[in-house]
């Protein structure tokens, strides 16, 4: 009897573990595609643009550009120059009719946090892939994995589901500014990131 | 082999106890708490280009300097401006939550006349008739707030009048101003230089002149300090909070003829004593200047009396149940 009890135990336990782990968290999020394929590498090395601030740059007025308007990529798209079938949607869907690209965006926060990358970068110096690791150098689109219930990107809370021993850019919750901040010592207060 | 009630409370058990060691329970916490703060009716700010404004604030008289951040043309963010010659880079925080007023729960969503929900009609048909009745005056008692420049730019328009009532700092300065001819609005206060501050019951920490800048000068140089850099003494009749965190609280009793009528009505039903001190007798200038009848307030005094002893003889003579003991 104990036998039994112990082994139906245990199943209850294993399938716990095997629906926490596995099966949840590919239920939890779901996979949407970005409206453009675009190849960081290809950019890279086709047409020179070694460095994120020529096209994710700080502004004049210490604002951060973030991901390039439809400008920017008409800058050197506004005609086809290549044969992909990404660039000729880029090129009649968005540029020709002037419509910006809805993309989507990994890192969004909520709207009550304030972050300034003229601080984090110009100031405490640091380097693009802190925090964004290395999808410059991406040759293939990252997949875009939205949260069903919170509606946010999978890159905030990591791709851990444990988040035990993670990378400095995995994870940008608040507990991994938070870590960032301790670590350097660097105190701010509430109203530091909640303007 | 038989699945008993037995092996569905251990399986349960297991899977309970497997759940626990899975990211289920906390991730599922922490989406709900977010899902919570994202329900379409909480409001949220537009997505937009960014761009930062100054201005300054128009809640209070004191005019702090505000630098606004907005997106979308929608203020997102408040902060105080460093160079500002009023507040120093200060904001209280009413000033702090400036841009949020456009979502509070208790601001008017209907137009009112009279009290009573109308419609912009009716009101503007009333407020029509009353301005063709005679001239307009204006008697703002809350000058150099937002509202006070639709004030003024109405009565321009109309050929009307406007007055303010001058705060009490400025009616205080006014011999002054006569004394000198330095206008009182051009009086600032060197705060940040200052050693020592005697303050004859200005509420100094209780929202007094630019209350950001006062209370963070506070923070840095006195709160809590054994050995402050600011010191401060308060003069005051009550133990206010400014006075409960000053260096030193003189307390002060004002003269009888300034006593409020309330203070006369409690020598009232004090005992005969008490009563008969000429501190507590009340004089009949102070109702005369609150255009109260000496006699209805009298009995009013009388009338708690009698119902005070009507209610402790109550208490004596009446059954209180045990549980009540």
């Amino acid at each position: 009897m104990r036998t039994r009890n112990t082994i139906v135990f245990a199943l209850g336990l294993a399938t716990a573990l095997v629906a926490g782990w596995v099966i949840f968290p590919r239920l939890l999020y779901v996979h949407r595609q970005q409206p453009l394929e675009f190849l960081h590498k290809t950019h890279a090395e086709k047409s020179g643009i070694a460095d994120c601030n020529e096209c994710h740059a700080l502004r004049e007025d210490g604002t951060f550009a973030g991901i390039p308007t439809m400008e920017k990529c008409a800058g050197c798209h506004s005609e086809r120059i290549g044969q992909s079938k990404a660039e000729a949607t880029l090129v009649n869907n968005f540029i020709k009719p002037e419509h910006e690209t809805p993309w989507l965006v990994y890192a969004r926060q909520p709207a009550n946090v304030w972050f300034s990358h003229a601080i984090h970068v110009k100031r405490a110096g640091l380097v693009c892939t802190e925090c964004h690791s290395t999808y410059g150098e991406s040759d293939q689109v990252r997949v875009y994995e939205v949260n069903r219930i919170s509606g946010y990107n999978r890159d905030i809370w990591g791709h851990s589901m444990s988040r035990l021993r993670r990378a400095s850019h995995e994870g940008m919750k608040m507990s991994n500014c938070e870590d960032c901040h301790r670590r350097r010592q660097v105190e701010v207060g509430c109203l530091g990131c909640h303007q | 082999m038989k699945v008993t009630r037995r092996d569905l409370l251990m399986w349960s058990a297991g899977a309970a106890a497997g759940l626990m060691v899975t990211p289920v329970p906390w991730k599922l916490l922490d989406d709900t708490s977010i899902w919570s703060q994202n329900w379409p009716w909480i409001p949220q700010p537009a997505r937009g280009p960014v761009e930062v404004k100054q201005t300054f604030c128009t809640l209070c008289p004191n005019g702090c300097g505000m630098r606004v951040r907005m997106a979308a043309g929608w203020p997102v963010g408040v902060a105080g401006v460093s160079n500002h010659p009023v507040s120093r880079g200060a904001l209280c925080p009413l000033g702090f939550g400036a841009h949020q007023l456009n979502w509070h729960p208790q601001r008017l969503t209907a137009v009112r006349h009279r009290g009573s929900i109308s419609t912009w009609g009716e009101a503007q048909a009333a407020f029509a008739k009353a301005c063709s009745e005679g001239p307009v005056v204006i008697i703002d008692g809350y000058p150099r707030r937002a509202a006070s420049s639709v004030f003024e730019t109405f009565v321009q328009r109309r050929a009307g009048s406007y007055r303010v009532v001058q705060g009490s700092e400025t009616r205080a300065f006014a011999p002054y101003e006569r004394w000198t001819g330095v206008p009182a609005a051009a009086f600032g206060y060197d705060l940040e230089n200052a050693q020592t501050i005697v303050s004859f019951g200005a509420p100094l920490l209780d929202g007094w002149g630019t209350p950001g800048r006062f209370t963070r000068l506070w923070a840095e140089r006195a709160a809590g300090l054994t050995e402050p850099q600011l010191r401060m003494i308060q003069v005051e009749e009550s133990l206010s909070r400014t006075a409960a965190r000053a260096r030193r609280w003189v307390p002060v009793v004002l003269a009888p003829k300034l006593h409020s009528q309330l203070d006369s009505r409690v020598c009232f039903s004090k005992s005969d004593s008490y009563r008969r001190t000429d501190r507590c007798r009340p004089s009949r200038s102070p109702m005369l200047q609150c255009k109260l009848d000496f006699q209805k307030m009298r009995f009013v005094s009388l009338r708690g009396r009698l119902l005070l002893g009507l209610r402790l003889w109550q208490l004596r003579t009446m059954t209180i149940p045990r549980s009540r003991r």
